[in-house]
């Protein structure tokens, strides 16, 4: 908590079982009957985002492109 | 409490898709192809049509497709990746947004979303009623063309269309709509398609390619509002999302669903416009002898869009005030939207929607997209997400790092676009036009801030962030069924 750089759990469950009852905002039982460890199965990856959002980003420079290009 | 909490999380559960937990992996049911027809469903809408109408005279027929194809990939992709938080960790985005703007700071998205639905939600009852006007109109020419507060048949279409039967589908249950998504729009495709198509039999490609574009609004303003107009979808993802089984299907479906319907829609009504001189689909369409197809689309587009926007209002107030009943939320949030089916030209209050849109939401999302991807690196503490006193609540329960960043970001991106606008004093402010004429407003502030909340934002908030004056004992394990915090409690 004294570094600025944020940290993930290395267990969601681990993490929930720290947190003083007190502070919950919701019923912690409730909470720990549904919380479960992300998924990475099933995930796109990261570079495959980022190629992504490059590539989207090159249409519409393209697209700003041919519009001047062709003196429209 | 413990009973009933345990069944709410189950898609047989009468109260499926109602709770403000984390949606578990084995009862997330919507695949790839289910979320493709729920975000094509989402805009399936009659304002797609209007986008396309709203700069086709500017452009012309190949600027028009050009700008909308470019604009709704570019606009499409930014929602789809900030609903990737909500599929990986199964909770609704203002749950989620708290890792950035802190517990409360999420909230302002909540106030966002529900103040824009009403606006929104007016938008499209207002069309569902005068298109309901025109298809009576067609069957009995004595009919009244009333559109003031009433009985009359536009008050029917539009309440009924708009408020009424969304209301009772997620009064009933959120799975009704991806149950109407499944059938109607496919159905609502092929009707868009034949919409195409009749308007190429009446106006050839020849001669709608042959109107020389008028030059009224410039190449970066047609992108420009078809990028806020798509990223308008920002606060619904996160709603919606947490049903998908898996990422990829959260991703592909409603990155392609949105933008291939953004696409087709728009690039219809941009032909329609230029063929009929007006964007309003219910008088092109019936005027095009399409009546029967178009009143179909009209329905069930302006069913399901409500129902999705109506269900995010709902879980973002849950999100807010957990203890209130989902069906009274259900009820409550309708009320406020009618008003706004009687206010006011559609043309204008679609231009003060999207100013709304970009200026607001492209810096408050580009910040979430900031934290999520490039700080956060996906990775998130979901009990953190719901306490206080944790990493997410910085001061007070609000992010202030984020938070000026947001509000520098608004000013931006009123300094680019304000002169685009209709507001008067947007506009004064808007002197940044020649900037914008070639980079645009929402996707620069979204960038923008994004990088700009990674490199010093969160630092910002992090350094202002108050600390608890002690901290308590944790938890013991097992103890689970400790009592949360006083008058917070689901």
């Amino acid at each position: 908590m004294n570094d600025s750089r944020p940290q993930a759990p290395a267990s969601q469950l681990q993490a929930l079982r720290a947190i003083p009852a007190r502070d919950m905002l919701v019923d912690p039982a409730r909470l720990e009957a549904v919380l479960e460890e992300p998924d990475d199965d099933g995930r796109t990856s990261s570079l495959a985002l980022a190629g992504w959002t490059i590539a989207s980003l090159a249409a519409a420079v393209g697209a700003a492109i041919w519009w001047v290009a062709t003196g429209r | 409490m413990a009973t009933e909490a345990l069944d709410t999380v189950e898609p047989g559960s009468a109260h499926y898709g109602q709770d403000i937990l984390p949606l578990p992996r084995k009862d997330r049911y919507a695949g790839t192809l289910l979320m493709f027809w729920l975000w094509a469903g989402g805009n399936v809408l009659l304002t797609t049509f209007l986008l396309g109408g709203y700069y086709a005279s500017a452009l012309g027929l190949g600027g028009m497709i050009v700008a909308t194809a470019a604009g709704s990939l570019l606009g499409c992709l930014w929602p789809a990746l900030t609903g990737l938080r909500s599929a990986r960790y199964g909770v609704d985005e203002y749950i989620g947004m708290r890792s950035t703007f802190g517990t409360y700071g999420s909230y302002i998205g909540v106030v966002l979303l529900v103040v824009i639905n009403f606006g929104w939600i007016g938008i499209l009852s207002q069309i569902a009623g005068n298109s309901g006007i025109s298809a009576v109109r067609e069957l009995s020419a004595t009919a009244s063309g009333s559109t003031g507060f009433g009985a009359n048949w536009f008050t029917l279409f539009a309440l009924i269309c708009g408020i009424v039967i969304p209301v009772i589908m997620l009064y009933i249950s959120p799975k009704t709509v991806f149950r109407l998504v499944k059938w109607a729009v496919p159905l609502l495709i092929v009707f868009a398609v034949i919409l195409l198509g009749k308007l190429l039999a009446d106006f050839s490609w020849g001669r709608l390619a042959a109107i020389r574009p008028d030059h009224s609004v410039t190449f970066a303003y047609a992108i420009e509002a078809a990028v806020a107009y798509n990223i308008s979808w920002f606060p619904y993802m996160g709603s919606w999302n947490r049903f998908a089984k898996t990422q990829k299907a959260a991703f592909w479906g409603a990155w392609g669903g949105l933008t291939v319907v953004s696409i087709l829609f728009a690039v219809i009504g941009g032909m329609a416009a230029l063929a009929f001189k007006t964007a309003d689909p219910s008088a092109w369409a019936t005027g095009a002898g399409l009546g029967i197809p178009a009143i179909f689309i009209i329905v069930f587009s302006t069913i399901i869009n409500c129902a999705m926007l109506f269900y995010a209002s709902v879980m973002a107030l849950k999100v807010a005030i957990p203890k209130v009943s989902y069906h009274l939320v259900v009820l409550l949030v309708a009320i406020p939207s009618i008003p706004f089916l009687y206010q006011g030209t559609l043309s204008a209050k679609f231009n003060d929607i999207l100013t709304v849109v970009g200026a607001l939401e492209a810096p408050y999302w580009g910040i979430a997209l900031g934290d999520y991807f490039l700080l956060r690196r996906e990775r998130l503490s979901v009990p953190d997400l719901y306490r206080r006193n944790g990493p997410y609540w910085f001061t007070s329960g609000f992010n202030l790092g984020a938070i000026v960043i947001w509000v520098l970001g608004v000013a931006a991106w009123l300094w680019l676009a304000g002169s685009t606008t209709l507001i008067s004093w947007a506009q004064s402010f808007g002197t940044g036009v020649g900037v914008y004429n070639v980079i645009t407003a929402s996707t620069p502030v979204i960038l923008g801030c994004a990088l700009a909340y990674h490199a010093v934002g969160h630092r910002l908030g992090w350094a202002l962030r108050s600390r608890p004056a002690a901290s308590a004992p944790a938890r013991p394990p097992g103890a689970a069924g400790a009592r949360p915090a006083a008058g917070e409690g689901d």
